[in-house]
């Protein structure tokens, strides 16, 4: 029998109770030169590990997203415990380690206390709307806790009997939070691509960073960690881990971008979090992508020392996604390594030609700072786009003919007009809304000429007029993290909730519940699509495959597996429906599309070359072969 | 050393193909970008009635149609047309749909401009002054040659919508 209280006394008490030396940083550099770099092993068969921490004895705790559950492992990677219950924690994304585990669970919008060995016992520390939106990384040092509030755009900051939002305007998506011993704070904000610095008074000290791939920048970093006076960033989309003295400055960037599928000893796939044991003498960085952690341990030298054969390989290919869409000849995909959405037209397959792309990175009108959504309708030449960390929803005109001989035009795409969501706050029809709106995808309705816009802040959909009033919201109270949405023909919406494992089935007319679909079948839902007999796919992009649920049968087909080969994926996202009929899946994790057809035949892939060829040719390029030598897109 | 040959020959027909290519004509303004069967192009002069290249356009103020349609932008430059690497102002006001100006605040106007073709705009910010119903915008700078677009952005409550003016600079 588990016990859950929200006693602030209690919370008051545990967090004074914190030894200051728990996670105390060593105030002792090595005498000799070494750095944190050499790899020494890998703890595989991970759920979406997106958190960890070490404990006092030196221990590693890992908190597994896609499994609701937190492992502990000992020094050699052994599992040594497992506390799994999705009832106290639903897809956990912030693990802290003191004298207890601090726990963020975004499903219930709530950071919770476990003991590290009583751990049935349930302290609400943090909950509730008006204290949290979107709790993700964790810090526990010495009587301080801290709490990086995603989609909030702040940190929550614990002292005494200080409880302050520190960051409010600064930050936009914050993920990552680290104390050191003397009670300053480091928190990295992927959407801005910064590292912000407060003081132990709380205020704000400055920071370093910005938006790019050379070292020193970064692009998208989720998690940070501090030993020793220096600052561990696990940079995600740069496939690496950047160090960095209390002030920015760069000393050294750790592991290289794994290219070949499961490529480790120190390659890094999508770094999502990072953590140095208390004594400085280990560091550990999840891959939730490959389901892995690696374990580093120190080297002689100030800094590892550079890999001659590794530096000539070229750059990895832009990956695509999440998002989709398709219309007429055209469809539209995102490019994250720039931000740009990139409009291509299919007449050219099996290869489609990019047309034009628009947007790109920037804080400028027409510009973005996580593009995760797209609509098209080629009749009328337009597209939109949703960014949730701007709160914009963005009318752009293509101006091409889709009837007209295939031309490249770089400035074709024409942006027509920005909607501010956040001017509906507290005016969305329908609910009380607690949030500045986060659009995170867009459909475009043909019946109505509205759009329907999903709003991660809010867990709601927003029907949106093409003048940019919100008329009504649907699916408010029923959804926990929405992700992807598809419009039926028959007027049913299906919505993807990514943190409940499920696609509701929404009625337009109403509002009301058509039909849930994925119950204990989906683990990690993230793209749909529907079909004109109704039938819903979604891909699960924990499981690597794509289910198709049928209107009377419900669950009739599973489509792939992991891999690199015809017909398999690597964590797919977006999902539309071709010209054809079939599915146009976002393959995330392998860097391309990938076409097959309703039943799951494969039928085509394009992308980067590596990836492809390996679906395309499957008899000549087993993945453990490839090179990436002169490989690019 | 059939590789080699091969690859001789193809440079050779490369070469006779350059030497036949017409002469676009130095210093010679490029039509602006469009693509074969695209909707028209948005600039038009006043009382000329076809679309021009803005620098080919006569003297005086034009006017282009917002992207959305929801107003009119009715712009000049100084110097005109703008010069390569050299900075310029551009002069403007809004007109709604039967050409009467709108009354506009300076802080729900944006200037900006961008060379879509390489993905960036330019690398100078500038300040917006009103007087007489109009706005002047300075400084501009096309820092380099090639196809340009010059944006002005007005924002009313939640929404923001755009008109832009395209340029080839040389």
């Amino acid at each position: 029998m588990r016990r859950v209280t929200a006693s602030a006394t209690l919370l008051a008490l545990a967090i004074a109770a914190l030894a200051p030396g728990l996670r105390a940083q060593s105030a002792q550099e090595p005498e000799e030169p070494s750095h944190l770099g050499t790899w020494t092993h890998t703890i595989e068969g991970l759920e979406g590990p997106v958190a960890l921490d070490f404990g006092p004895e030196g221990e590693l705790w890992v908190a597994e997203a896609h499994a609701d559950r937190l492992r502990r492992f000992d020094l050699s990677g052994e599992q040594a415990r497992i506390l799994e219950d999705s009832s106290v924690w639903g897809g956990p994304s912030g693990l802290a380690v003191g004298t207890r585990l601090y726990v963020s669970d975004p499903a219930r919008r709530r950071v919770v206390a476990v003991g590290r060995e009583t751990w049935q016992e349930v302290d609400v520390v943090l909950a509730g709307t008006e204290e949290l939106c979107d709790p993700r990384g964790i810090a526990a040092v010495g009587g301080r806790l801290a709490v990086a509030d995603g989609l909030g755009g702040v940190v929550r900051w614990l002292w005494r009997d200080r409880r302050e939002r520190l960051g409010e305007g600064l930050l936009a998506c914050p993920t990552g939070v680290a104390l050191t011993s003397d009670g300053w704070l480091f928190v990295v904000d992927r959407d801005r691509a910064r590292v912000e610095r407060f003081t132990p008074e709380g205020e704000h000290a400055g920071g370093f960073g910005d938006f790019g791939a050379f070292p020193g920048l970064f692009a998208a970093p989720q998690g940070i960690a501090t030993w020793g006076g220096r600052v561990f960033v696990a940079d995600t989309e740069n496939h690496r881990v950047s160090v960095h003295d209390t002030e920015g400055r760069l000393l050294y960037t750790l592991g290289t971008h794994a290219i070949r599928p499961r490529e480790g000893e120190g390659r890094l796939h999508y770094p999502a979090a990072v953590a140095v044991s208390s004594n400085g003498q280990r560091l550990a960085v999840a891959e939730p992508l490959d389901g892995r952690v690696q374990v580093f341990t120190r080297a002689p030298g100030a800094e590892p020392p550079k890999d001659p054969l590794r530096a000539l390989a070229p750059q990895a290919s832009p990956h695509y996604g999440p998002p989709i869409a398709l219309d007429g000849p055209w469809m539209l995909l995102v490019e994250p390594e720039t931000h740009a959405v990139l409009v291509h037209d299919l007449r050219t397959l099996p290869a489609p030609s990019e047309l034009t792309a628009f947007g790109r990175r920037g804080t400028n009108m027409g510009r973005y700072l996580r593009p995760t959504g797209v609509a098209l309708e080629a009749a009328s030449r337009r597209a939109w786009v949703v960014d949730p960390t701007r709160a914009t929803l963005d009318e752009v005109r293509i101006r091409i003919d889709p009837e007209a001989p295939l031309n490249q035009h770089l400035g074709a795409a024409a942006w027509v007009r920005r909607i501010d969501l956040r001017a509906w706050k507290r005016d969305l029809a329908g609910v009380q809304a607690f949030f500045d709106p986060a659009p995170s995808e867009v459909e475009w309705d043909a019946r109505t000429g509205s759009l329907w816009v999903l709003d991660q802040r809010n867990r709601a959909v927003l029907e949106v007029s093409p003048e940019g009033a919100c008329l009504r919201t649907l699916g408010a109270g029923l959804l926990l993290r929405p992700t992807d949405l598809a419009l039926g023909s028959d007027g049913v919406l299906w919505v993807v909730d990514e943190l409940a494992g499920r696609v509701v089935g929404l009625r337009t007319e109403d509002g009301s519940v058509h039909r849930t679909l994925g119950e204990g079948a989906l683990q990690r839902p993230a793209g749909v699509c529907v079909d004109g007999a109704g039938r819903v796919f979604v891909t699960d992009a924990a499981r690597h495959r794509i289910l198709r649920f049928d209107p009377s049968e419900g669950l009739d087909l599973q489509i792939g597996r992991e891999g690199l080969g015809p017909a398999e994926f690597r964590g797919p996202r977006g999902l539309t429906l071709d010209g054809e009929g079939n599915l146009m899946v976002v393959d995330h994790g392998n860097h391309r599309c990938v076409v097959v057809t309703p039943d799951g035949a494969f039928v085509r892939a394009f992308g980067s070359k590596l990836y492809v060829r390996p679906a395309m040719r499957p008899e000549s390029n087993a993945p453990e072969s490839s090179s990436p030598e002169g490989e690019g897109r | 050393m059939s590789a080699r040959l091969h690859l001789a020959r193809a440079a050779l027909l490369l070469l006779a193909a350059c030497a036949e290519a017409p002469d676009q004509g130095a210093g010679a303004a490029e039509p602006a970008p469009e693509q074969p069967g695209a909707a028209p192009p948005r600039a038009e002069a006043p009382g000329q009635g076809t679309a021009t290249q803005p620098e080919e356009a006569p003297e005086g103020p034009r006017v282009v149609p917002s992207n959305g349609d929801g107003f009119r932008l009715e712009w000049s430059t100084e110097p005109s047309p703008p010069p390569l690497n050299g900075e310029f102002s551009v002069r403007f006001r809004l007109l709604d749909a039967g050409g009467t100006p709108l009354a506009t605040d300076l802080s729900s106007l944006g200037v900006d401009a961008d060379m879509p073709a390489h993905g960036h705009g330019m690398n100078v910010a500038p300040k917006l002054v009103q007087a007489d119903g109009w706005v002047e915008a300075t400084p501009l700078l096309f820092h380099m040659p090639g196809a340009w677009e010059l944006y002005v952005d007005l924002t009313e409550g939640p929404l923001t919508e755009r008109a832009q003016v395209p340029f080839e600079v040389r």
